[in-house]
């Protein structure tokens, strides 16, 4: 408000935001500030980190029970061993040469003396076939080799079904179980198809990827 | 001689066709220096020092020997280190956060980082964290993680790559053994469930079938306070648990109180994060973890 005193002098009278204004504007600052925790949570809050819907034909690794799921973490270190001698003689070795260099899960296991292994061979397509002789699940890795000219394109990147050899052979690979195993023949590109399951594993790279 | 001269300039070209896997072929050109691998943890150092055995590749470690990496504040003449390495394995999952300020520090631009965790299961921690960062407290994974390290370094020096997988295949074969081993004895142990002090050995336990019921430390590093302390001993009374596997950093009369409380027996194993790098430290240091575990789930000694 100004007030016309005289012709030379002008006084102003000060006055502070009104109660009402300055609320407004508190009140608005916090719903800026909630808008944004909120944004911010939803952005690396469970959601963010969560994977990605399982197929029905797919189980998550965490959701293994304990000794299922210890001999999964074990149907890796099997297939490094077994990608290893394939990327040095060109030739997968059999179950049997795997268990006398006491490779898991091939090697006897006195925690699992259940499981019999065995690998089957047919075309391009290589099983390694984990039996159990009571009643336990059983296990499969399926290694698909890519059929000479075809296959994924030079450059594909490796992740968990994706393995890229030194030479760039990019083999497809499924690490599955079931409650027990079939009389099947060799198992082929869709293992699901039979009855089993592939497990899901989550990684830094699988996170990384789905971040 | 003259003649001489004029013959040999003559089949000079010939031989050199004679001969071409000599002659056409360019040598591989050589590194100008030998491999620096960094390191962030103990077992990696080990792990590492193993593949590059026999190899003029060298390893250092970026972390003082005597500090737990999750305790750790850089210095200056680490971030020095890190300037030098052509790559760095790290764990990247929660065990060493510091390293990306570092490597930034270090103003590294040409190294390759190594992330052997791009590759292995991840299970979540015990008190509901995402992730548990100690995938190296593990043998089947060591052993993956040795394999992959080996075949990253050997994308970087072609001409060790066979050096590099024979010596992680050599390292395997160890760590097997000392596996079986313990598992050979841990087929029916007296115990089958058991507490931990520090969150660090779900991986572990899981190869042995033993099942982990609590964690006493609320988060790396961190004391429990009374009230936890006493969901704990509750826990502990509730479901018989009598092992309870400590670290010898963890406070003695937290300890203490734990085990008049539910006398429950006491052993100490490691989370191999302190003491001298060495190649041997992980082996040395998962015997004696798994030693400590025979004797534990056997319900023998301890305190």
């Amino acid at each position: 408000m100004r007030v016309q005193t005289s012709a030379s002098v002008e006084v102003v009278e000060l006055r502070g935001p009104s109660d009402r204004g300055e609320g407004t504007w508190v009140l608005r600052a916090s719903a800026a500030v909630a808008m944004l925790s909120l944004l911010c949570i939803a952005r690396v809050g469970p959601q963010a980190r969560a994977a990605p819907q399982l197929a029905p034909y797919q189980v998550r690794y965490v959701d293994l029970a304990p000794a299922e799921r210890r001999i999964a973490a074990e149907l890796r270190e099997g297939l490094a061993e077994a990608e290893r001698v394939r990327i040095q003689t060109g030739a997968w070795p059999s179950a049997a040469a795997l268990a006398a260099d006491g490779v898991p899960p091939f090697a006897a296991d006195p925690l699992a003396p259940g499981l019999r292994w065995s690998m089957r061979r047919e075309g391009l397509t290589v099983n390694y076939l984990g039996e159990s002789t009571g009643d336990g699940p059983a296990y499969l890795i399926v290694v698909q080799e890519p059929m000479p000219g075809a296959g994924d394109p030079p450059g594909t990147p490796p992740d968990e079904i994706h393995h890229v050899l030194p030479d760039g052979t990019v083999l497809h690979v499924y690490s599955c179980v079931r409650d027990r195993a079939p009389a099947d023949a060799v198992v082929t590109g869709a293992p699901w198809l039979t009855g089993w399951k592939q497990i899901v594993v989550e990684t830094a790279a699988t996170q990384e990827k789905h971040r | 001689m003259t003649k001489l001269l004029l013959l040999a300039s003559l089949l000079m070209p010939a031989l050199a066709q004679a001969a071409p896997t000599q002659t056409a072929r360019p040598l591989p050109a050589r590194p100008a220096r030998p491999l620096t691998i960094g390191v962030t943890l103990h077992p990696y150092y080990s792990w590492v020092a193993n593949i590059i055995a026999g190899t003029d590749a060298k390893v250092v470690a970026v972390v003082p020997g005597d500090v737990d990496a999750s305790n750790y504040q850089p210095r200056p003449q680490d971030i020095a280190t890190l300037a030098k390495v052509d790559a760095l394995v790290i764990n990247g999952i929660g065990h060493d956060d510091f390293i990306g300020a570092m490597l930034k520090a270090s103003g590294n631009t040409h190294v390759k980082v190594i992330k052997p965790n791009d590759g292995t299961p991840l299970m979540p921690g015990a008190h509901g964290e995402a992730v548990n960062p100690h995938t190296f407290l593990s043998f089947t994974n060591a052993i993956q993680q040795t394999y992959a390290i080996a075949r990253a370094l050997g994308a970087l020096r072609p001409e060790l790559a066979a050096r590099f997988s024979a010596n992680a295949h050599a390292y395997a074969r160890k760590l097997r053994k000392i596996k079986a081993a313990a598992a050979a004895k841990l087929v029916s142990p007296r115990v089958t469930r058991v507490v931990t002090v520090h969150d660090g050995y779900s991986y572990l336990l899981q190869e042995f079938g033993i099942e982990l019921a609590g964690v006493v430390q609320p988060a790396h590093g961190l004391n429990p306070s009374a009230g936890e302390l006493q969901t704990l001993i509750d826990l502990m009374k509730r479901e018989k648990l009598r092992v309870v596997l400590t670290e010898e950093s963890f406070p003695k009369p937290l300890l203490h109180t734990l085990q008049q409380a539910t006398g429950a027996k006491v052993y100490v194993i490691s989370h191999i994060a302190t003491g001298t790098y060495s190649a041997g430290e992980f082996e040395e240091g998962m015997q004696h973890n798994v030693d400590t575990l025979v004797r534990a789930l056997s319900d023998e000694g301890g305190e």
